[in-house]
């Protein structure tokens, strides 16, 4: 039942791919915000909007690169056929390589939860961070995370070409998180349409959970973007059917 | 029957990759499946596997419709696709499990035990411990071969398992195919000929996605053999004119000035009249050899028709 996600995570964390991927967001991340111009101890205010703000940029990349062989390489190498061909549905393969892309993810996210707690040690008086806005906002941070490796699947599932799928990914991922609020902020959808168009959106999904409000409305949208994505995988993979 | 397939076929835009056909094979049997390169075999093979599904007719897997039982197909074949493709960074052993559970859909409790006899089995005993990219191509195909057998299907389907091969390497896996073919049902394809006769019960043979060949291999060589060839050597050169006065000989092959060979009828007679004609010149023959035509020879001319 779960061969493939076993297979799947070994690779991940046999080679450097996971790794890496844990320390450059958190690296990157960190030096931003306690080192870098603009970080939290010459501001003064203890807040984590400068992670949550810069968070989705990185994985914006992160995540195409952790996602991208995915598929792409079983095609190009042609143990695609190998697997397909083994008593199992191609929904499956795709659920499991899902799943484990989806726990490289949660590994890569949870040492990032060490921010909040120095932060909270930091403060010198009471009560000193917004506990409710923070949680709500790695809440929201996890689910666009969760969102962008469903997108990156399905990128590395429309091609054979591994930076292809980087780069589809990276495109896709950036078109459903900001390209919306962009063209909602459009002149002449203002006033109108804007609302709507920008909760086609990661970005505004994001910011409403970020508020500390969890919304089931928030989760069910990012429930049914991975879905679509997923989907949208297995649709890819059976093409070769066509 | 183990396999039967009914007027299978496979269309591309604008191209019949296989094109209505229609065989069977008996449970037990080996079945060698040759065609010229782009006749149709791996997609045959392909479809039979449930990679693709076909254009139109049918085929059943020991009972199974490989379109609506799918997954119980699989179940039931192993299969060795083209170019034998493995994951590389995996060790020889972690792949074997990898695909056994991919394969039994739950932990079996005698994997290690399944995974030794295969190993035994396909003779990977000295290169288990390696990761399977450091492995030569002869022990590549050996775990491709393993990775086939490894859940102990009732239908074996190998796509060209011995291509790339070393001589030696060839027989051992021929050895082996064989020694399989006495529990196993098994279809592979190959180009060379010898393999064919050496391993096979029968032999499909196909050519632009039709049927144009299902017999016996030796049933075949018969099939096209009331012509005979004559190798014969003269001592001293002859004229090809002169050969052609000798009744029943419709062809002459020149290889040398005193060697030829004869395509005719009736192989007795011919040779009785070669014997009398090389009399006939004070000319001695050195050499009187009938050959019989080749499953190359028939390939070939099976395949060259169109």
């Amino acid at each position: 039942m779960t061969a493939i996600l076993k297979k799947e995570i070994n690779l991940f964390f046999s080679s450097l791919i996971a790794y890496i991927s844990m320390a450059v967001f958190f690296i990157v991340l960190a030096l931003n915000l306690f080192i870098f111009q603009g970080n939290i101890l010459d501001s003064n205010y203890a807040t984590l909007d400068t992670f949550f703000t810069l968070a989705p940029w990185i994985l914006l990349f992160l995540i195409p690169a952790i996602t991208m062989r995915t598929f792409a390489d079983e095609k190009q190498s042609g143990t695609i056929e190998f697997l397909t061909t083994k008593p199992i549905t191609d929904f499956q393969i795709v659920i499991e390589k899902y799943l484990a892309a989806l726990i490289l993810w949660t590994f890569t996210f949870l040492p990032t939860l060490i921010y909040f707690v120095c932060i909270k040690k930091l403060s010198l008086v009471e009560a000193p961070i917004d506990s409710g806005a923070t949680i709500g906002s790695y809440i929201g941070l996890y689910f666009l995370g969760a969102a962008f490796v469903a997108i990156g699947i399905f990128s590395s599932a429309i091609t054979n070409n591994q930076i292809v799928a980087f780069l589809v990914g990276v495109f896709l991922c950036y078109l459903m998180y900001d390209i919306f609020y962009r063209i909602s902020s459009l002149a002449i959808f203002q006033g109108q349409l804007d609302y709507f168009i920008q909760y086609i959106g990661l970005n505004a999904h994001y910011d409403s959970i970020s508020r500390g409000v969890v919304d089931t409305r928030d989760i069910l949208y990012f429930l049914s973007v991975i879905a679509l994505f997923i989907i949208g995988t297995r649709t890819a993979l059976e093409s070769r059917k066509w | 029957m183990s396999v039967s397939v009914h007027n299978l076929s496979k269309f591309y835009a604008n191209q019949k990759a296989v094109d209505g056909i229609s065989f069977e094979v008996k449970k037990g049997e080996i079945l060698g499946f040759l065609g010229p390169n782009g006749a149709g075999k791996s997609t045959t093979m392909k479809m039979l596997t449930c990679y693709l599904p076909p254009s139109a007719g049918s085929a059943e897997v020991c009972g199974l419709d490989i379109i609506q039982q799918s997954l119980a197909v699989k179940q039931k074949i192993g299969y060795l696709p083209e170019n034998n493709p493995l994951y590389y960074n995996m060790y020889v052993k972690e792949f074997l499990e990898f695909v056994l559970q991919v394969n039994s859909q739950q932990s079996t409790v005698n994997s290690n035990k399944r995974i030794k006899e295969t190993i035994d089995l396909v003779g990977l005993n000295i290169e288990q411990h390696k990761k399977i990219g450091q492995l030569s191509k002869g022990y590549k195909q050996r775990v491709g071969l393993a990775q086939a057998l490894i859940h102990n299907p009732e239908i074996l389907i190998l796509d060209e398992p011995t291509s790339g091969l070393d001589p030696n390497q060839l027989s051992d896996i021929r050895n082996l195919i064989k020694e399989l073919g006495k529990e196993k049902t098994i279809i592979f394809s190959t180009h060379i000929m010898q393999e064919v006769q050496a391993v096979c019960d029968r032999v499909i043979i196909i050519n632009k996605g039709k049927l144009v060949a299902d017999d016996k291999p030796e049933n075949l060589q018969n099939l096209l053999s009331n012509e005979i060839l004559i190798e014969v050597e003269f001592e001293n050169n002859i004229q090809i004119n002169e050969l052609q006065q000798i009744l029943n000989v419709h062809l002459i092959d020149k290889i040398s000035d005193t060697n030829f060979i004869l395509h005719g009828k009736d192989s007795v007679q011919l040779r009785k009249d070669i014997f009398a004609f090389a009399v006939s010149k004070k000319n001695p023959l050195l050499t009187l050899k009938q050959e019989n035509k080749s499953l190359e020879d028939i390939f070939q001319q099976l395949t060259n028709k169109n």
